[in-house]
């Protein structure tokens, strides 16, 4: 009996594949503004008249009221840490363990994700300022701010 | 308003790789097993509602892959692709409106089958987040930080709920991760994303829930132990983290606030009787037991340390073992809603809570759970 089992289960098979979709994702038109500036170096988010909020990442209407959002405003490049944490395993696409912390850059009203380094694992805290690096060859996508490091 | 019930819950044991069975026999063995107990036969149920996802099963439109499964063949079968407590709410919907007066709604998942740190990536938005790697994993654990640092409380506390919750799940024969731990060795564990380790984040399974509603007029056709859908609310937050205040969850504050009206509930620690909570991280369960009322805020771990939530309190929460002891993304919610109504049936076997009247079921969805369903079940 058992060892039928165990045959039986032998025969059991998964079938391995996989899937890889291109996409071609169009950014809008706030995005594609905000990606050219920072590939100048230059952060820049957007303030909704109503709730004189100002958003970052910046978006074409404000995530609460809907307002337009007509003002763009430069914010950072200094940031205070909101949360963190200390991702000790090979996260997707970047295949290697990864701090991150939800930063609110200086002027702006919400906070975004990103990622830290050169920081001291002990040292990290909510509250703590940080400031950010830029990539040295911009691609078009967030890690154009490479990461965050401590001021 | 007509009064519906939940005539008959079934559930398959949770496993990390049900090697036997693709999923749409995962599905059909649920299904049998409901149709067998509550002597539905397939040609007089016309409403489905199934639960699933697209990433999680690696396909368009999941539901087709299971549709014969759940008796949907020339009939109307309906997909929510979110977590199995909103399929109840829509399957409620659809009996309410009329059209129908009875529903069988159904979760599955197969979390072994896909890569879940590249699949709870996507989760994210491709344009601001996605690139960065990101998952389920690390945005909880955001929130949990946020969490801990708002109340002064340590990884210690969150141990408390492993515990119990582990613990629990060595009665529950559909658990899949069950242990006999000391808060000790809980925090022996490796972290994983801090302030998480390997026990605070619920295990990813295969498994599949199946419930069958009916309308009041049909539901003895089914049982003699109806379970009553007494009140329900769903609310959403802000999809991006950084938009919301991470160390509290107004989308469950409100979904509660609603369930409770609708059922008449004032003093939600003294009306029910037994909690069962979508704890995907062991500090969610603090956080929610804090949101719906039953302990003040920062003082969910005191529910457990008092012993008023462990499986002999005043009100267990998640006898079961919560979704700590096993999480099928989307089905976790269902059964979250399942095993409330075996508690109020009486048939919860080794973690029955004695003389369960009325009970609260929750789900949720979403990264650092954007999205809750609250439930008020009971027996009257």
């Amino acid at each position: 009996m058992e060892s039928t089992e165990m045959e039986s289960r032998e025969e059991l098979i998964v079938y391995e594949s996989s899937m890889r979709i291109p996409y071609r994702w169009a950014a809008g038109t706030i995005a594609a503004r905000f990606y050219r500036e920072l590939a100048q170096q230059q952060l820049w988010g957007t303030r909704c008249p109503r709730s004189q909020k100002v958003l970052f990442p910046p978006r074409k209407n404000c995530n609460c009221c809907l307002q337009e959002t007509t003002d763009w405003v430069t914010v950072g490049p200094q940031a205070t840490v909101t949360s963190f944490t200390v991702a000790r395993y090979n996260v997707a696409l970047l295949n290697e363990p990864t701090t991150y912390a939800l930063l609110r850059l200086d002027g702006a009203d919400t906070a975004f994700i990103h990622r830290l380094k050169e920081v001291d694992p002990t040292q990290l805290h909510i509250g703590m300022r940080v400031t950010a690096v830029f990539a040295v060859e911009p691609q078009g996508n967030i890690l154009d701010i490479d990461y965050f490091r401590p001021v | 308003m007509d009064r519906v019930a939940i005539v008959g819950v079934a559930q398959t044991k949770f496993e990390a790789q049900k090697l036997d069975q693709n999923y749409a026999e995962m599905v059909f063995e649920v299904v049998q097993q409901l149709f067998a107990q509550t002597g539905a036969q397939y040609a007089e149920i016309d409403n489905i509602v199934t639960a699933s996802s697209d990433f999680w099963d690696g396909r368009t439109i999941s539901s087709m892959a299971v549709q014969d499964a759940v008796g949907a063949w020339l009939k109307s079968e309906t997909k929510v692709s979110s977590d199995g407590t909103l399929a109840v709410l829509y399957a409620l919907m659809r009996i309410l409106a009329g059209s129908f007066k009875t529903a069988l709604v159904v979760a599955h998942c197969k979390s072994s089958e896909g890569d879940q740190k590249l699949i709870g990536n996507a989760v994210f938005d491709p344009i601001y987040q996605r690139q960065l790697g990101i998952d389920l994993v690390t945005s909880s654990a955001l929130q949990a930080q946020a969490y801990l640092h708002a109340y002064g409380l340590t990884d210690k506390d969150l141990a408390e709920v492993v515990v119990k919750n582990l613990g629990n799940a060595q009665l529950n024969p559909h658990a899949q991760r069950a242990h006999h731990l000391s808060i000790d060795t809980a925090l022996q564990a490796a972290l994983v994303a801090d302030p998480l380790r390997e026990f605070d984040i619920a295990p990813p399974a295969d498994g599949a829930c199946a419930l069958l509603l009916a309308h009041e007029s049909v539901a003895a056709r089914y049982t003699d132990k109806p379970v009553w859908l007494q009140g329900v609310g769903h609310c959403q937050d802000q999809y991006y983290l950084g938009d919301r205040d991470l160390t509290t969850a107004v989308a469950l504050e409100k979904a509660a606030a609603a369930a409770y009206k609708m059922a008449g509930i004032t003093d939600p620690r003294q009306q029910l009787d037994v909690v069962e909570l979508y704890e995907a991280y062991s500090y969610q369960e603090l956080m929610w037991t804090e949101i719906l009322g039953l302990a003040p805020r920062g003082k969910g771990v005191d529910l457990i340390r008092q012993g008023v939530s462990t499986l002999s309190g005043t009100l267990p929460v998640n006898p079961s073992g919560g979704v700590l002891g096993a999480h099928a993304m989307f089905v976790a919610g269902l059964v979250r809603v399942a095993e409330a109504t075996l508690q109020l049936r009486g048939e919860a076997g080794r973690h029955q809570v004695p003389h369960a009247r009325r009970a609260l079921a929750h789900g949720m969805v979403g990264p650092a759970a954007q999205t809750h369903c609250v439930w008020i079940l009971g027996r009257d």
